[in-house]
């Protein structure tokens, strides 16, 4: 059914109801009924976000959700499309290259504008965007992004270089195409003072910032002034919804036409689809791991850790917590990247036998008693409970021990308490980005204390995290990241289990745009092809 | 009378004081901070050291207090960090959102309640009045979230009656009354329960009164006696209960919001909380104790009103 | 024939023409059977997990079916009875014996001391209850205890309030002004006279809180602010049901028929215990 016939069988009923019952059960009767809004309009996009957005300014942003809308009323020199790879694409440079290990050079496309009238994009505008990021004064949220970022030199109207102090290898995908590379009219924003939150004075992508609303939706607009092809759509609707249930309520009622759903819900929906609709399951770049703490007396041996990376049965985590759907992962650098390791050291399934050999060699009496600290997500729940049941069968007996999710993120930090001492065996993930050295350097000995739990140190790790950084060298770069997994492996203080998955469900009237790890690019949805 | 109102207000303000020190103190005793909370590893030592410094957080809970109540005196509540947004927009912002949709809950509940329990005190025992008494009981059993969730799949999912989420178009009336009536049916089916069963007992008790017996005894229909003479002082109990329900309920509309992605306060505290936002946390936490104070103390003014007996002890004793 | 038999004969005797009484009666004696002898009814291990025979319908080995982990939910549900009775037996004894206390005193003792005490029980009721558990639960983690802490703190002032009021008016009474008169101490008179005139409608009310308190655990386990994993209790089953209700209908409906079932049955049989020994007592608070 085309949406248009499927719009013709939906209204009239809703509307006869509207006007016999409804309005007599909340006492207004009597009241005309405006088009109600709640219905898909053609040429608007009502997507989910999956949280609220903070700020839309690259100095105060906080999370993916913000950088979703960015993405699509922002211009990068570089950004990335929904080609299937890591390669980012040119966005308002006509030109970009890097000259050496620390100089990278540009040319702006002429004719590029600035709407709310902040007039055509320059050099100076590049200048200006990048260099408040690594400003001290403006103590920026994202620098951290800009790596070691020095300043850009203008050369004309359109053209220029970013100068580093050090090699920083990850520049181009974190800084330059990532979320805090925006560029703004310098003219703009310091009219307002040099921040700004909710209220982009300015944008020049193909859609333009129309209207936030705290806790329920941030409006899109087609951006007249947009020099390239139009925007496919006359608005985009994305609603900040955190509860999955609630957006996959909202798809089925037609409130939405595309939004990220929950693993467990892939299943019923592929018996039972939802007119018109289809699903796509995407590998999410995210790394979950059994984080194993070397420092705490009863992990003291490695024998014992090796033990439990063997217990652990990670493809039964994939059927029961990801239904599955997710893939066992290699390390924290997902495939599709460089620094992925084809193979893990260790079996996806594990080997009760060498668990318990190991177990016996280090001498433990069993049943050995472990603490397992894990937050309330259900999904991380599920999979602590498989790993209690993986661990039993080799005599170890776990204790869950939940907290609250902030309570959590405490655990292994020195400087927030002393529970990091007690921490035993714990369930983490963190978020990956477009290079490897994002997903890779929390877990140097510079992090002990910070985000380093498993207390994990080793100088050929260490060595490597810098030494990758400052290479351009792809395949170096490749092979010592792998090789720096192999270590994390070979410590007994990870047990790798996915980068996870992100189920999306869209109309078939649209053709979402997606980056390798799932992360949409709102900016590059388009109805698709033959659709009414 | 005044003078009851003033010391009455007065214990209300202690109260709401109180109440707000010491959820302050609590909530800076959990472990976690803004910003690591919500920039996970990306957030810096000295990232956290800015944003605890702007939101005050280094100095001593007594000082931190102070200057909450201090600019609470001036009508500021604070900047969410985050933001860079006033706290007390941020709130105001959300508050109309929950109060309709409590007033909705509580208005459509009592509108059915009220008959029902009507009806099942008129015919007392009958089997109507046990089918009444078990709906409601089970009524008021059924988790909120649960309600919530068939409404959904039904009303919005299969036959599309109502839309599933959100809170409607801003501005547009009837579009935002359309949005409430699923949230409203699942924050108040408990209360129909509630409400029935309450009317019923005191309609019973005021059935046996002396007034009514000779108003009967006078030939009057029942219809009359019932509405006319019996609900008005039946109601008095009920309506009391009602004011210290709505109360509380500004919280505990949690559920509907989260589960309709409907704004609110209730989301709002609850977000804050999960978030450390303190800022936030304080100023939704002045809203929904204020509410309640305010909500208990309109209840005993009414209270004392009505029954002059209560006035004269709660100024003498209490 | 003793006391005690008389008290026995006397509910019988009313539960016969009271249906609804009498039904709450069974639902509560089933309720009580199933959850205490629920090691030896369970069919399974409800900590048993089958991976690959997840969110199952109901067949002979399971009749209600699997939930996400594969384990029996009625094994789950009949283990989850014990979570609620245990919830509740030990937050409702705790909360209504300080509340008793703290009432007496209240009602009885002098008036600077109810003045205190009254306001601080009106600052506890004004908590927002979910903010308050949610702090709580930060603190400590989410687990059995801390929701039984989060119940006993936010009832005590309910029963409380009830047991001063009654206090109060039970003070100007003939028989407590004679025990003053005869220079009785306060703690005497509130152990003797005031305790057992205000006990026994507690306990009654008491009766009616047992679905409010197992409602309160689901509500908490919704926030996954409930008991810790791999415990089943009515409330996390409830939750998980809402999570998978697409794969299975059949967890909501575990988890919610016995909170139903303990609703009608305490309410029904608490008001019939109350219409028989307290006729006169109508729950003042909400």
């Amino acid at each position: 059914m085309t949406r248009k016939a499927h719009q013709r069988l939906a209204h009239p009923s809703r509307r006869d109801f509207l006007q016999h019952a409804s309005l007599a059960l909340l006492g207004l009767a009597g009241a005309a009924i405006p088009g109600s809004s709640w219905a898909i309009e053609k040429n608007r996009l009502h997507i989910r976000n999956y949280m609220d957005v903070h700020s839309l300014d690259p100095v105060s942003t906080v999370s993916g959700a913000e950088g979703l809308i960015m993405g699509a009323i922002y211009q990068n020199l570089l950004q990335f499309t929904a080609d299937g790879s890591w390669k980012p694409r040119l966005d308002a440079a006509e030109w970009f290259e890097q000259r050496d290990a620390t100089h990278y050079d540009f040319r702006l496309k002429p004719g590029q504008m600035f709407n709310n009238g902040f007039g055509e994009m320059t050099a100076d505008d590049v200048k200006f965007s990048f260099e408040r990021m690594v400003d001290p004064a403006m103590n920026a949220i994202n620098r951290p992004d800009m790596g070691p970022l020095s300043h850009v030199d203008v050369h004309d109207r359109y053209s220029g270089t970013f100068v580093l102090s050090a090699p920083y290898a990850a520049f181009i995908p974190i800084a330059i195409a990532g979320s805090s590379g925006s560029i703004f009219s310098r003219q703009a924003v310091t009219a307002i003072g040099g921040r700004f939150t909710s209220q982009p004075p300015c944008g020049s992508g193909p859609y333009a910032f129309q209207s936030w609303q705290a806790q329920r939706k941030t409006v899109l607009a087609r951006n007249p002034q947009w020099a390239g092809e139009p925007a496919p759509f006359e608005e985009l609707h994305i609603y900040a919804m955190v509860n999955d249930k609630a957006a996959e309520m909202a798809f089925e009622a037609g409130q939405l036409d595309c939004s990220h759903i929950s693993v467990e819900t892939v299943g019923p929906f592929e018996q039972a689809m939802p007119p018109d609709s289809s699903i796509r399951v995407i590998p999410s770049g995210r790394n979950y791991w059994l984080g194993i703490n070397q420092q705490n007396p009863a992990l003291r041996d490695i024998r014992v850790r090796q033990a439990i990376q063997y217990a652990v049965d990670v493809e039964a985590v994939m059927q029961a917590a990801w239904f599955g759907l997710a893939e066992v992962s290699t390390g924290p650098v997902p495939e599709g990247m460089i620094g992925h390791r084809p193979k893990a050291l260790l079996p996806p399934r594990g080997n009760v036998d060498k668990a318990r050999a190991l177990l016996k060699a280090a001498g433990v009496s069993l049943p050995l008693r472990l603490d397992l600290a894990v937050d309330t997500r259900p999904q991380n729940l599920a999979t602590a409970q498989v790993i209690q049941w993986s661990l039993k069968k080799v005599g170890i007996e776990v204790n869950i021990q939940t907290h609250e999710n902030s309570t959590f993120n405490t655990l292994g930090r020195e400087d927030l308490g002393a529970d990091w001492r007690k921490l035993q065996l714990f369930l983490q993930n963190f978020i990956g980005m477009a290079d490897p050295y994002y997903s890779i350097t929390w877990f140097i000995s510079a992090q002990l204390g910070l985000w380093n739990w498993e207390r994990f140190s080793n100088t050929e790790f260490d060595q490597l995290n810098d030494a990758a950084l400052a290479t351009s060298d792809t395949a170096e770069r490749d092979r010592m990241y792998q090789r720096m997994q192999d270590l994390m492996e070979e410590s007994g203080c990870y047990r790798f289990l996915t980068n996870g998955a992100m189920p999306l469900i869209y109309r078939n009237s649209i053709a979402p745009a997606l980056r390798p790890d799932g992360y949409a690019l709102f900016r590059g949805f388009h109805p698709s092809t033959g659709a009414s | 009378m005044g003078k009851f109102i003033f010391r009455r207000g007065l214990t209300s303000v202690l109260i709401l004081v109180l109440s707000v020190s010491l959820l302050f103190g609590m909530i800076h005793l959990v472990p976690g901070d803004p910003a690591t909370v919500m920039l996970g590893p990306r957030a810096t030592p000295e990232l956290r050291a800015e944003l605890s410094q702007r939101m005050g957080l280094d100095q001593p809970l007594v000082v931190q207090l102070g200057r909450f109540y201090s600019g609470l005196a001036r009508g500021d509540l604070g900047v969410d960090p985050f933001s860079n947004r006033k706290v007390r927009d941020i709130v105001l912002e959300q508050l109309p959102h929950t109060l309709a949709l409590v007033l909705v809950a509580i208005g459509g509940a009592s509108l059915l309640g009220i008959p029902l329990g009507c009806f099942a005190a008129i015919r007392r025992n009958s089997w109507l009045d046990r089918l009444t008494a078990v709906m409601s009981v089970a009524f008021i059993a059924i988790p909120s979230f649960v309600v919530a969730l068939y409404l959904l799949l039904w009303l919005a999912v299969k036959w599309r009656w109502f839309p599933a989420i959100g809170a409607g178009e801003a501005g547009n009336f009837t579009d935002q009354a359309y949005h409430l009536v699923l949230p409203a049916i699942a924050l108040g089916l408990g209360w129909v329960g509630y409400i029935a069963r309450l009317v019923r007992a005191s309609m019973l008790e005021v059935l046996e009164d002396n007034h009514i017996r000779t108003a009967r005894a006078f030939g009057l229909p029942e219809r009359t006696i019932v509405i006319h003479y019996a609900l008005r002082i039946a109601l008095l109990p009920t309506v009391t209960i009602l004011g210290l329900g709505i109360g509380t309920m500004l919280s505990s509309a949690l559920f509907a919001e989260i589960v309709f992605s409907r704004p609110g306060i209730g989301k709002l505290l609850y977000e804050a909380v999960l978030g450390r936002n303190y800022p936030i946390v304080m100023g939704a936490v002045l809203v929904t104790t204020g509410f309640f104070v305010l909500s208990t103390l309109v209840s005993d003014i009414i209270n004392a009103l009505l029954d002059p007996r209560l006035r004269e002890q709660q100024e003498g004793g209490s | 024939m003793s006391k005690a038999q008389n008290t026995v004969l006397r509910i019988f005797n009313a539960l016969k023409k009271d249906p609804l009484g009498m039904a709450g009666f069974i639902l509560v004696s089933i309720i009580l059977f199933l959850t205490v002898f629920a090691a030896w009814l369970a069919p399974h291990d409800p900590l048993e997990i089958d991976v690959y025979n997840r969110l199952a319908s109901p067949t002979a080995a399971h009749w209600l079916g699997t939930d996400q982990l594969g384990r029996d939910i009625l094994s789950r549900v009949l283990f989850g009875g014990q979570v609620a009775l245990k919830v509740s037996l030990i937050a409702i004894s705790v909360s209504m014996a300080i509340g008793l206390v703290l009432g007496m005193l209240a009602g009885f003792g002098p008036r600077w001391l109810d003045r205190i005490l009254v306001v601080s029980f009106d600052t506890v009721r004004s908590f927002p209850t979910i903010m308050f558990a949610l702090a709580i639960v930060a603190l400590t983690g989410p687990s059995l205890n801390t929701v039984i802490g989060v119940i006993i703190i936010t009832s005590i002032p309910v029963y409380a309030r009830v047991v001063r009021t009654q206090t109060q008016a039970l003070r100007e009474r003939d028989f407590i002004l004679a025990e003053r008169a005869m220079g009785a101490s306060m703690f005497r008179i509130l152990r003797y006279h005031v305790l057992p005139n205000v006990a026994a409608p507690m306990f009654i009310l008491a009766s009616m809180d047992v679905p409010a308190v197992v409602g309160m655990e689901a509500g908490l386990s919704f926030l996954g602010l409930g008991v810790s994993p791999p415990t089943a209790s009515w409330g996390s089953i409830l939750n998980d049901g809402y999570s998978y209700l697409r794969n299975s209908p059949w967890p909501i409906i575990a988890g919610g028929i016995p909170l139903i079932a303990v609703t009608l049955g305490f309410t029904f049989f608490g008001e019939a215990l109350r219409d028989i020994f307290d006729p006169k007592l109508r729950r003042k608070d909400p």
